[in-house]
């Protein structure tokens, strides 16, 4: 059996018209992965998420989502954009966020419809937000923002969920918290993270791919040291995660 | 006091001065909303001077200036929208030259219109006193074709302007959403012209929604909210300018900007100290 695989980038090299973000970039990312995307800032992360979502085009090379071009399959895509993203103060609720995204179903003019609603209660149960679903955005804590956001890329069913920093702005315990959810749903999803944080993420992912421009490794499930080193361009300390002394004490 | 509540009941213009202040208040209050939270203002600022152009070129031809300024309030907010949606790096340049030279084309053809242009001030400035009964007409129609399009499209709407990315990824038109909305903007700048000036538009667009945004919940309800400041801070500075005989236009806003600053900086923090203790 040789099923086609979730995200295919085949030979990928992107520019916004400057020198090259990602340079002959070629990942495949099966289906059933949970897949670690890190990388230093600046190494071309987001962009290969945006060019999975079609919101960019590749200058070169080709993206398939399930063996079709990315814009032809967006409804099997949830999409967890960076927090930095959002202006906070916005006048919406959680579960009015959430809701929009159902827009790919219920289009054309007119309020959402009952299935919109129990999608997203469905969805804000997945992420554990439904006691906060009236909230403003703005009376959040971190934490319950990034699963009101991980709420809204499921509220579609997507087959595959990308996520740009996903615990960049919570603090430690928050951060379990998400990748315990995300552990979770990878029961029934294809999942890529991106983070900066690799030792965090090795503990959970299946597999990481290290972007530094060019892929610098792709076949790897434990990121060591020597990676790391090439992947930053020098040697670098490395702090362990597992040798805290309180589970629950975070900077 | 007395004496303006004395003088509406007894005055034809004085009615229909209120009445165009509730009116204005309302397309206002919805539009103004959409303008807050996009943080547009800039671009409804260019769109309203830019009207300027199209009301001089009208005047020149004898046509009817209101119409100019519709026709101009749509151009410029589909040029607009179109720089803010292809050439976004260059968006204040752009839009700072459409700005200007809209005024500019409105000056020259009115100089180069014979007559007396006595009317220039109140199209700057605004002269609710003189607003006649078919105006009153054309805001109303206007207020109700913007609460149409919110009605049927607020959802669209309302995700343009939270998350313009996400919104296309979930199949939401926003090229042709962006336009609708700064065509509405559009709209009800040539609305509040009559009120309060295209000078002073900007305010009246953006004080009632500003002070709504520190209270409401939802989107549906600082629309609702600044509806009702807007209209009442158009009658409330109508009241006051009448007595003293001040520029209704200014003294509205003047009004508004109080509101704005009390609301920021007395009632908005004691209300939120109330609801987080």
């Amino acid at each position: 059996m040789s099923a086609a695989p979730a995200l295919r980038f085949d030979r990928v090299t992107f520019h916004y018209g400057g020198p090259p973000v990602l340079e002959d970039v070629s990942l495949d990312v099966e289906r059933g992965a949970f897949m670690g995307l890190v990388g230093p800032n600046g190494g071309g992360k987001s962009t290969l998420l945006k060019l999975a979502l079609g919101l960019i085009e590749p200058t070169r090379g080709r993206v398939e989502v399930l063996s079709e071009p990315p814009r032809a399959r967006r409804a099997a895509l949830g999409y967890v954009p960076q927090f930095a993203h959002f202006r906070r103060d916005f006048p919406i609720s959680v579960a009015d966020m959430v809701l929009q995204g159902r827009l790919g179903h219920s289009r054309g003019p007119g309020r959402y419809g009952r299935a919109d609603r129990e999608a997203a209660v469905r969805a804000m149960g997945q992420a554990r937000i439904v006691d906060v679903a009236r909230r403003r955005l703005d009376t959040l804590s971190g934490g319950q923002f990034q699963r009101a956001l991980i709420a809204r890329a499921l509220v579609d069913a997507p087959e595959i969920l990308l996520l740009d920093e996903p615990t960049a702005n919570i603090d430690l315990g928050a951060e379990e918290d998400i990748f315990d959810l995300l552990k979770a749903l990878h029961e029934t999803l294809t999942i890529v993270v991106v983070s900066h944080d690799i030792g965090f993420i090795s503990r959970y992912v299946t597999r990481v791919a290290c972007l530094n421009r060019r892929l610098v490794c792709h076949d790897t499930s434990v990121v060591n040291g020597k990676i790391v080193e090439t992947l930053y361009g020098g040697p670098m300390r490395r702090i362990d995660h597992d040798s805290r002394l309180d589970p629950r004490g975070g900077p | 006091m007395i004496e303006f509540l004395r003088a509406l009941a007894s005055q034809g213009f004085l009615q229909n001065a209120a009445l165009a202040g509730m009116l204005a208040g309302l397309g206002c209050g919805v539009m103004g909303s959409y303008v807050v939270v996009k943080r547009i203002a800039f671009l409804a600022g260019g769109i309203a001077h830019a009207v300027l152009g199209g009301m001089g070129v009208a005047y020149y031809l004898g046509a009817s200036p209101m119409a100019g300024a519709l026709v101009a309030a749509l151009a410029a907010a589909l040029l607009i929208g179109m720089v803010n949606l292809r050439w976004r790096q260059h968006e204040d340049t752009l839009i700072s030259a459409l700005w200007s030279v809209g005024m500019a084309v409105g000056i020259v053809f009115i100089s180069r219109t014979p007559g007396y242009n006595v009317d220039l001030m109140s199209y700057l400035f605004g002269n609710i006193l003189m607003v006649d009964r078919t105006q009153l007409v054309t805001m109303a129609v206007l207020d109700g074709c913007i609460l149409a399009l919110v009605l049927l499209f607020h959802r669209q709407l309302l995700a343009v302007a939270f998350d313009e990315e996400f919104a296309r990824l979930r199949g939401v038109n926003v090229e042709l959403f962006t336009l609708l909305l700064l065509c509405m903007a559009a709209l009800t700048v040539v609305l509040l012209i009559q009120v309060v000036g295209l000078i002073l538009v900007i305010a009246l667009l953006t004080l009632p929604a500003a002070i709504a945004a520190q209270y409401a919940g939802s989107l549906g309800r600082m629309m609702v909210l600044a509806s009702i400041l807007g209209a009442v801070f158009a009658v409330a500075g109508l009241a006051v300018s009448y007595g003293p005989d001040l520029p209704a236009g200014a003294t509205i806003i003047l009004v508004a900007g109080g509101a704005y600053l009390l609301s920021t900086f007395l009632v908005a923090p004691l209300t939120r100290r109330r609801r987080s203790s």
